[in-house]
C-alpha cells in the first residue's frame, strides 16, 4: 500500500542579507544553506494498517508525511503509494488519500462546516448518495449532527477538529495521514477522536500513517511504531518490544507503615517520595531482591511493580540519542 | 517636549527599516501622478488657460498636492481605534502623557521619513517630467508657504484625531473610513483645483475647513493669492484651528466617559 | 460543466459569508459607487472647460471609464483571490491546494468570489446607456458583440498581468507592496490612450499592456451619432478595423496567459522541493 525506499530530503534555506542593497544582492547571489531532513528512511505499510510514526521535532515526521502525500518532491529516493508515485500529483490518486493537520485548518473560518462540506464534495466529485451517506455516518459517530449549520469560528477547538477530520474523510480516502491530529486538545475530546480513528480504521480498512506528540494516541492506536530520530528511522516494531528493548527498567512504588526511611535511596533510583510512599526504579532482574529486602527490613503496608510508562522509554531512546533539547517528543 | 521628541525619533528609526517597501509605495503614487500629467499636458494642448491656471501651474497644483498627500492628509489611524476598541487605551491613560500628544508624535515620526525621501523623489520627477515647474517669483512666497504648510498638518493631525476617536461610539468604522478616504480629499482639493468645480460648490468647498489641507497652501505658492486673502485665510484656519481643539476635547472628555463606563 | 457546478459552491460559500457582514457588504457597494462617481466627476468637469482631450469627447470618454470600472470589477469579482497568493504560499495553505485533485492555479483563482463587485458593475453599465443615450449614440448589435468580446480579452490580460506580478513578488520576497503597485498601474487604462507619449507609452503598451485592456474595447464601439445632433462629431476616434486590437489582444494573451501559468508551476515546485 505505501512503499518507501531510501527517502532523501534536503531543504535549502537562505541566508539573507540586511536591508536594501542587502535584499537586492539576494536577488542574483544568494548564500544558501542545506538542511537534511530525511537521510534514507525506508519501510512498507500494508493495507488497513493503522502506524504511528514518532520521533522528536524536526525529525522529519511531517516531511515524509508530505512526499507521502504529493505536497512535496523528495530530493532522491522512491516512493509508491496506493500504487502511484505521490508527488506526480494524479487526481486519481489524490482522490483516495487524505491529509489532516492538528495546526493547520481547511475548512473556512466563517462559514459553517457544512459549506465546505459541499466544496469537498464538488473537488473531489463524491456522488450525492455517498457524500450524505458518509455525512450521516461520520457526523454521528463524532456526535456532530447538530453543528454543521454553525460557523467554523463559533465552535470548539475539539469540534473543529472533528470537522476537519469529516471534511477529511468524506471522500472515503484508502490512505489516511495524521499530522498531530490531537494537538491542543483536552483530554475528553482526544480520548474522543482517538476512539473515532480506531473504529474507523476497523471498520473502513484505512491504511493510517499517525505522528503525535501524545504518546497515548500511539499507544491506544497503533500496533506497529516507527522511529524516526534526525532523518533516519531508528526503530520499527511494536511498542510492547520498543519498551523492552530501550528500558530493562521497572518501578516500584512502595507504602511504608511509617515515614519513608532514609536509607531508601540505597535500593534504587529514587524518582519520587512523600510522607509514607516512595517510588523507586529498579533494573528489571533486581525486583524480586529489592522487594524482598524492603520487605525483611521495614514495615511495609503495599508494594506495586510496574512497567515505565511510554512517554518515559521514548524521552530517554532521544536523550540517549541526541542533545538535551530533543529529549521532548 | 523630550519624550515626544523620543517618540518622532523612534517611529523614524523603526519606519525607515522597510526601505525597499518605501520606494514601491512612492512608486504607487508616481504612477498616478505620471498618468495625470499626461492628461493634463494634452487638455492644454487645445487651451491655454482654465480658471487662470496656465499649463506650468496645473502641473505643479499636482506634483505638490501628490507631494503633500501624506503630510496633510486625514486618514483614520487605525492604532487609535484599536486601542480604544481593545481597551488598550487604558495604558495610556495610567501615564503621565496627553494621549492626543503621544499619537501627533508617533503620526510625526512615521510622516516625516515618507516626506522627506518623497521630496527627493518629487525633484527627480520635476527635473524629468516637468521642467516647466512653477517657481515662485516673490521671495516672500515660499515663508508664507511654509508657515500655511505647517498650519495644514496641524489641522490634518486635528481631523485624523478627532475622526478616529468615533472608535468610542463606533463598532464599525467603515462608514467614517469612505468619508474620510473619499470626501475628505474632494474637498480638499486633491481631485482638482477647487476653482474648477462650477461656483456654487467651489463656494461651499472653500468655506469648509478641509481646503486649508491642501488647496490652499497650492494657491499661496502658485501666488494666486493677494497677501490679504492669504493673512485673512491664516486667521480663519487658525479660528478653525482652536474651536477643533475644543471639539476634541469635549469630545475626548465624553467618549473617555463612555469608555471607563462600558468598562474598556 | 464540473468547473462550473464547483464556481456555484465558490459563490454560495462566499455569499453565505458576505451575508454574515451586512453593513460591510452594503458600504462596500457604497464605496465602488462613489470612487467611481468621483472618477466621473473628475473628467466631467475637466470636460465642463475643454470640448475634446487628445481627439476624445466626452462622451467617448465616459464610456472608456464606464469600461475601465467593468473590467476592473470583474477582475475583482471573480480573480480577487489571487491577492492572497503571497499567503498561500509563505503561510501553509498551498499544502492544502496541492492535497486537492484539481488545478491549483484554478483553485487560487477563483476561490473568492467578490460580490459586491458583481453588484457594483450595475454603475458602470447603466453609465455606459446613459452616455449612449445622452450623446445619441447607436451602437449596432454586432458592435456591441465586438466590443464585450474585447472587453473579455482585456479581462484576461488584467488577470494574467496580475498573476505574474503576484507571483513574480513571491520571488523577492516581503515585498506584499508589489501588488498594491500593480492596482496603482492598473489606474492607467482609465485614461484615453492617446494622452501618453514616448517612452511611458511603448512600456505601458508593449511590456505591461495596461493601456490597452479598456481602450481597445472602448475605441471598438463604432459611434454613429443619430440624426446629426452630434457636437463634435469629427474629434471622436475609433477602429475602422477592430482587426488590429483582436490581434494585438491574441498575441498577448498567448504570451502572457502561459508565462502566468509557468510561473505558477515554478514557484509552487520550487517551493515543493524544498528550494525556498
Amino acid at each position: 500500500m505505501i512503499e518507501v525506499r531510501n527517502l532523501w530530503k534536503i531543504y535549502r534555506t537562505y541566508e539573507k542579507e540586511e536591508g536594501l542593497i542587502g535584499s537586492l544582492k539576494a536577488l542574483f547571489k544568494r548564500k544558501y544553506r542545506d538542511v537534511e531532513a530525511l537521510k534514507g528512511v525506508s519501510f512498507t505499510i500494508e493495507e488497513g494498517e493503522f502506524v504511528g510514526y514518532i520521533g522528536p521535532n524536526g525529525a522529519g515526521k511531517t516531511t515524509t508525511l508530505k512526499i507521502l502525500s504529493g505536497i512535496l518532491y523528495p530530493t532522491k529516493g522512491e516512493a509508491k503509494v496506493l500504487g502511484f508515485i505521490p508527488w506526480e500529483r494524479k487526481a486519481e490518486f489524490l482522490k483516495q488519500i487524505s491529509f489532516v493537520m492538528g495546526q493547520k485548518h481547511q475548512l473556512w473560518w466563517d462559514l459553517p462546516a457544512l459549506e465546505s462540506f459541499l466544496l469537498n464534495k464538488e473537488i473531489y466529485e463524491i456522488p450525492s448518495h455517498l457524500f450524505y451517506a458518509n455525512l450521516e455516518e461520520l457526523s454521528s459517530l463524532l456526535a456532530v449532527e447538530d453543528l454543521l449549520k454553525v460557523p467554523v469560528r463559533n465552535l470548539s477547538l475539539g469540534e473543529r477538529m472533528k470537522m476537519e477530520l469529516i471534511a477529511s474523510l468524506l471522500h472515503s480516502p484508502r490512505v489516511l495521514f495524521l499530522d498531530e491530529p490531537t494537538i491542543g486538545l483536552d483530554v475528553v475530546a482526544q480520548k474522543e477522536i482517538r476512539d473515532f480513528l480506531k473504529r474507523f480504521n476497523k471498520e473502513h480498512k484505512t491504511t493510517i500513517m499517525l505522528t503525535s506528540h501524545y504518546v497515548r494516541d500511539i499507544e491506544a492506536l497503533c500496533e506497529r511504531v516507527l522511529v524516526l530520530h534526525r532523518g533516519e528511522i531508528i526503530f520499527e516494531g511494536s511498542i510492547k518490544e520498543l519498551t523492552r528493548r530501550y528500558s530493562d527498567d521497572k518501578l516500584l512504588t512502595i507504602t511504608f507503615e511509617e515515614r519513608v526511611p532514609d536509607e531508601i535511596e540505597s535500593y534504587g533510583r529514587l524518582l519520587s517520595r512523600d510522607e509514607g510512599k516512595a517510588t523507586l526504579r529498579v533494573g528489571r532482574d533486581k525486583v524480586a531482591d529489592v522487594a524482598r529486602a524492603l520487605l525483611e527490613s521495614y514495615s511495609v503496608k503495599d508494594i506495586v511493580v510496574e512497567e515505565i510508562p511510554i512517554e518515559d522509554v521514548i524521552r530517554e531512546i532521544f536523550l540517549s540519542l541526541g542533545r538535551e533539547e530533543d529529549g521532548e517528543i | 517636549m523630550g519624550k515626544y521628541r523620543k517618540i518622532i525619533y523612534n517611529v523614524i528609526q523603526e519606519t525607515s527599516a522597510y526601505r525597499l517597501n518605501h520606494l514601491i509605495s512612492f512608486l504607487c503614487v508616481a504612477i498616478p501622478l505620471l498618468a495625470i500629467i499626461f492628461l493634463w499636458r494634452t487638455v492644454y494642448q487645445s487651451i491655454p488657460s482654465i480658471k487662470g491656471y496656465n499649463e506650468a501651474m496645473m502641473i505643479t497644483y499636482y506634483i505638490l498636492s501628490t507631494w503633500l498627500g501624506d503630510l496633510t492628509g486625514v486618514v483614520l489611524w487605525w492604532e487609535i481605534t484599536s486601542d480604544i476598541r481593545d481597551g488598550n487605551l487604558s495604558n495610556y491613560l495610567l501615564r503621565p502623557l496627553s494621549y492626543q500628544l503621544y499619537f501627533f508624535s508617533t503620526r510625526l515620526g512615521a510622516n516625516i521619513p515618507y516626506s522627506l525621501i518623497g521630496a527627493g523623489i518629487t525633484i527627480i520627477f520635476i527635473i524629468f517630467l516637468a521642467p516647466d515647474f512653477y517657481i515662485p517669483s516673490n521671495p516672500l512666497t515660499i515663508p508664507l508657504f511654509l508657515i500655511s504648510l505647517l498650519l495644514a498638518m496641524l489641522l490634518a493631525l486635528q481631523f485624523t484625531y478627532l475622526f478616529s476617536l468615533s472608535a468610542f461610539w463606533l463598532e464599525e468604522s467603515s462608514s467614517v473610513n469612505l468619508f474620510v478616504d473619499i470626501f475628505i480629499p474632494l474637498m480638499a482639493g486633491n481631485l482638482l483645483p477647487l476653482d474648477l468645480f462650477p461656483t456654487f460648490i467651489s463656494r461651499l468647498f472653500k468655506a469648509l475647513p478641509f481646503n486649508y489641507l491642501l488647496y490652499f497652501p497650492i494657491d499661496i505658492y502658485l501666488e494666486r493669492l493677494p497677501f490679504s486673502s492669504i493673512f485673512r485665510g491664516f486667521l480663519v484656519e487658525m479660528v478653525w484651528i482652536a474651536f477643533l481643539q475644543l471639539l476634541i476635547a469635549v469630545v475626548w472628555r465624553r467618549g473617555i466617559r463612555r469608555y471607563t463606563a462600558v468598562g474598556g | 460543466m464540473r468547473y462550473f457546478r464547483l464556481w456555484k459552491v465558490f459563490l454560495t460559500n462566499c455569499l453565505i459569508r458576505e451575508m454574515g457582514f451586512r453593513a460591510n457588504f452594503i458600504l462596500g457597494i457604497l464605496g465602488n459607487l462613489l470612487s467611481f462617481s468621483i472618477n466621473i466627476l473628475f473628467f466631467g468637469i475637466i470636460y465642463l472647460n475643454v470640448q475634446s482631450i487628445g481627439g476624445w469627447d466626452v462622451y467617448r470618454t465616459l464610456i472608456l471609464v464606464s469600461t475601465c470600472q467593468i473590467i476592473n470589477l470583474l477582475y475583482s469579482a471573480l480573480f480577487g483571490g489571487i491577492a492572497n497568493l503571497t499567503d498561500y504560499v509563505k503561510g501553509g495553505s498551498l499544502d492544502f491546494i496541492l492535497l486537492k485533485p484539481l488545478d491549483p492555479q484554478l483553485l487560487i483563482s477563483l476561490r473568492y468570489v467578490n460580490l459586491q463587485s458583481f453588484l457594483s458593475l450595475a454603475f458602470p453599465c447603466a453609465t455606459i446607456v446613459y452616455v449612449a443615450h445622452l450623446g445619441k449614440i447607436a451602437i449596432s448589435f454586432s458592435n456591441l458583440l465586438l466590443y464585450i468580446f474585447l472587453l473579455l480579452c482585456g479581462l484576461l490580460l488584467r488577470y494574467a498581468l496580475g498573476f505574474i506580478i503576484m507571483a513574480s513578488s513571491l520571488w523577492v520576497v516581503r515585498i506584499d507592496a508589489l501588488y498594491a503597485l500593480y492596482n496603482y498601474i492598473a489606474s492607467l487604462a482609465q485614461y484615453p490612450m492617446s494622452i501618453y507619449k514616448g517612452g511611458v507609452r511603448i512600456l505601458f503598451t508593449f511590456v505591461i499592456p495596461i493601456i490597452v485592456i479598456a481602450n481597445f474595447p472602448a475605441l471598438s464601439l463604432k459611434v454613429s451619432y443619430r440624426q446629426g445632433l452630434s457636437f463634435y462629431p469629427s474629434s471622436s476616434p475609433s477602429f475602422s478595423f477592430p482587426f488590429p486590437a483582436i490581434y494585438f489582444f491574441s498575441v498577448f494573451a498567448t504570451i502572457q496567459v502561459p508565462v502566468a501559468e509557468n510561473l505558477f508551476e515554478t514557484i509552487a515546485n520550487t517551493k515543493r522541493r524544498g528550494l525556498c
